[in-house]
């Protein structure tokens, strides 16, 4: 029995496992909470990032016809599309409104997740532009109090202005104060201007880079317009920044603006390169 | 036209650099590199990641380290490495640029992306227009299993350290897991550089190292370790370490609360010393309720690398550390008679080293062998790196069963090849023959051989 013992490495100092160290361990009440294999596994999904695309469709009278089927037909592509963007990371929601003669909240109840928003309602088109309505309503439901209430960190939203024509209320007041808003100030803003008439330069003020208002002149350009420039933008909007190597201490000056700058450049590589802009598409604006 | 696009279509044919031509089959996967695509070349199949070359910012430089990476093989000829088996011959690509890429094996069926199981359930795009999201659920089968793929992790990050490589990318989309088993399969080893090389990758967002987020230093073995104590983190809390209330609070994650969150003030949610982005009830419920399910040893090593290991470097627990650590909590899984598991933690501690299930009333004792301890539960593994002076914990050495012809009676049976001796109900030392078993008893003390015994605590 001594024998057995001769040599053998255990003396209290080396047992790891010591009893203060054990009364340690009783963390209170734990051992009554019940406690099963199934709480380590059955998970819930780990916190994830929300993030909101905000589609802001002009319905006007000018839009009817082939301009709001291609944009009805691209949404309801779109939506399935949407869903595997935001991974494990962000959980992608989409509010959308319409703005003609009045503005009208597409998704009533505010942002709802891709997920459960795969059915998309076919806008009508009539009426007149009241852009400078829909800036307002827009920057009334940016905000902590009405849209973005959720208790989640939040990334920028993505905010995509479609429009084909000039607006007929004061767009600039709107955009004014707008421009105040910080979940605008911070989001991706996008535009696209459909067909010959569209006032790009009141998209390009709207997105604040000529590079992300963009024209698109016929049915298959405005639909790859729109995939490309949502999805893209969804993708970039909701990841964090791989930063660059600068080798030296960064500051919020170097990093700010990084995903816009992402953005401009996706669209000089792929959009000026890929959009098909081949003659065999439908002009929206020929023969009339 | 091969020539005409960015991404790869089936019936492509890659050439190789013997002269023969990977054939393309479907593509299975995308990242921020480029795409990962099925094909098949010299009678086998194989998986091509295939580079979008603009993304990569010093493609000669790359490309010759993947070449270098292919000559020296996987580390310790491991097969738990996807290593990279064959570089291909550049590709023009709309005569704007050249492309490459390069071959390795396929995961093999049952193993799923960890990233997943972290996940929970993945959403996926409805097979017909207008239907709902599909979702699927991803879980580890065990305790056992989640616990056995995080020492399989930390092991393939200590050989390939010891080999004087970073991987330099490391997050939970790089493993492949089987969640039956706990095996594990490292993938994307394509950023695997000598020790203080750097090809252009900076690493993925939420698991770089916060001096590599504020852009004052490039991946080496120092960030991976940062990573590594993340992707544990993770696994086992299932959540970011560092998003708390502090993050919260800032509501928009813009570039700037980025760098400063995840870079220059980093605060750990566990943080001893600084509550202020302590994790938030209704946002990070997982952190809550699994934080305080884990021994004391575990959530120091956490505090650790998120504390001191935040800061400095060299703090950062190393990977030997790590296993043992590891190890030790999967031998404090208790898996008791009426079907709870839990670690020891969540058992009554009424006498010492003696458990007691809350659920049924059964009474655990503990055996010690060399400095590691064990809940004995009837289907206890020892492994080898109990029993013997190796490292090895896959290979068991040891069984606690029910005798066959003494019902109620349990003992260890000898697994290994060494006859053990022991101290019998009898008082008298025996000799444990492979295949045969030393009851336990209040008493017992086994002499594993080379100075190694066990020995039921009281």
């Amino acid at each position: 029995m001594t024998d057995m013992l001769e040599g053998f490495e255990f003396s209290d100092s080396d047992v790891m496992w010591n009893p203060e160290e054990w009364k340690k361990e009783e963390a209170p009440g734990l051992e009554n909470e019940n406690i099963d294999e199934e709480d380590f596994l059955d998970c819930l999904e780990p916190s994830k990032k929300s993030m909101t695309i905000f589609f802001l469709i002009d319905t006007s009278g000018s839009m009817k016809g082939t301009k709001i089927g291609t944009v009805n037909g691209t949404m309801e592509e779109l939506l399935p599309e949407l869903v595997e963007v935001g991974g494990n990371n962000a959980d992608i929601s989409i509010a959308a409104l319409r703005y003609a003669t009045t503005v009208t909240w597409i998704t009533k109840e505010g942002p709802v997740p891709v997920k459960d928003y795969q059915i998309w309602p076919r806008q009508p088109a009539g009426g007149t532009t009241v852009m400078g309505a829909a800036f307002k309503e827009l920057n009334h439901k940016l905000s902590r109090k009405e849209f973005m209430n959720k208790p989640s960190l939040s990334y920028a939203p993505v905010i995509f202005l479609m429009s084909d024509g000039v607006p007929s209320d004061d767009w600039q007041e709107g955009l004014n104060l707008l421009k105040q808003n910080s979940w605008y100030k911070y989001g991706l803003k996008i535009a696209v201007g459909i067909g010959s008439n569209p006032n790009m330069d009141v998209l390009r003020e709207f997105t604040g880079r000529d590079e992300l208002a963009i024209r698109a002149h016929g049915a298959k350009e405005l639909r790859e317009l729109i995939e490309f420039l949502v999805i893209t933008s969804s993708k970039i909007g909701s990841q964090s920044m791989t930063l660059t190597d600068e080798g030296k201490e960064l500051t919020e000056e170097d990093v700010a603006g990084g995903k816009e700058e992402q953005l401009v450049e996706a669209v000089k590589k792929d959009i000026m390169g890929e959009v098909d802009k081949s003659q065999d598409q439908v002009d929206f604006d020929a023969g009339w | 036209m091969l020539e005409d696009r960015y991404e790869l279509a089936a019936g492509d044919k890659i050439p190789m650099r013997d002269g023969s031509f990977a054939v393309v089959e479907e593509k299975i996967g995308s990242g921020g590199q480029g795409a990962v695509y099925k094909v098949h070349y010299q009678g086998k199949k194989w998986a091509l990641k295939w580079y979008f070359y603009e993304k990569i910012k010093h493609p000669h430089a790359f490309r010759n380290n993947l070449s270098v990476n292919i000559k020296d093989g996987a580390p310790e000829n491991s097969d738990k490495f996807l290593w990279p088996k064959h570089l291909t011959e550049y590709v023009s690509v709309k005569g704007k640029y050249k492309t490459f890429g390069y071959l390795m094996d396929l995961a093999p069926a049952g193993y799923v992306e960890l990233e997943k199981i972290y996940g929970r359930f993945e959403w996926k795009k409805p097979k017909v227009k207008g239907q709902k999201a599909i979702q699927v659920e991803y879980k580890f089968a065990s305790l056992d299993a989640q616990v056995t793929a995080a020492i399989n992790i930390v092991k393939a990050f200590r050989v390939l350290h010891l080999v004087g490589k970073s991987y330099q990318d490391l997050n939970l989309s790089g493993f492949f897991v089987n969640p039956q088993s706990g095996d594990v399969l490292i993938c994307d080893c394509d950023n695997v550089a000598p020790d203080g090389e750097n090809f252009g990758i900076g690493g993925y967002p939420g698991f770089m190292a916060p001096e590599i987020v504020r852009g004052v230093a490039k991946p080496d073995v120092l960030t991976d370790r940062y990573s590594l104590a993340n992707v544990l983190f993770r696994l086992f809390m299932r959540s970011d370490p560092l998003e708390g209330k502090k993050v919260l609070q800032s509501v928009v994650l813009t570039e700037a609360n980025d760098l400063k969150h995840y870079g220059k003030e980093s605060l750990f949610i566990f943080d001893p010393n600084d509550a202020s982005n302590c994790p938030v009830l209704g946002v990070h419920d997982n952190a809550i309720k699994l934080w305080k399910l884990y021994p004391p040893y575990i959530k120091e090593a956490f505090v650790k690398s998120f504390t001191a290991g935040l800061k400095n470097p060299n703090e950062r627990i190393i990977e030997k550390t790590w296993q043992n650590l590891l190890i030790r909590l999967r031998s404090d899984i208790v898996h008791c008679t009426c079907g709870k598991v839990a670690y020891t933690t969540a058992f009554k501690h009424e006498e010492h080293f003696i458990c007691t299930c809350s659920r049924c009333g059964s009474k655990i004792y503990t055996l010690q062998m060399k400095d590691m301890t064990a809940p004995l539960y009837p289907g206890l593994k020892l492994y080898r790196c109990y029993t013997e002076d190796e490292e090895d914990y896959e290979t068991v050495t040891g069984e606690v069963i029910e005798n066959k012809e003494h019902k109620g009676m349990f003992g260890i049976k000898n697994l290994s090849d060494k006859v053990w001796k022991a101290k019998f109900p009898d008082n008298e030392i025996h000799e444990v023959k492979p295949e045969y078993g030393v009851p336990i008893w209040k008493g017992l003390l086994i002499d594993f051989g080379n100075g190694i015994g066990g020995r039921i605590l009281s």
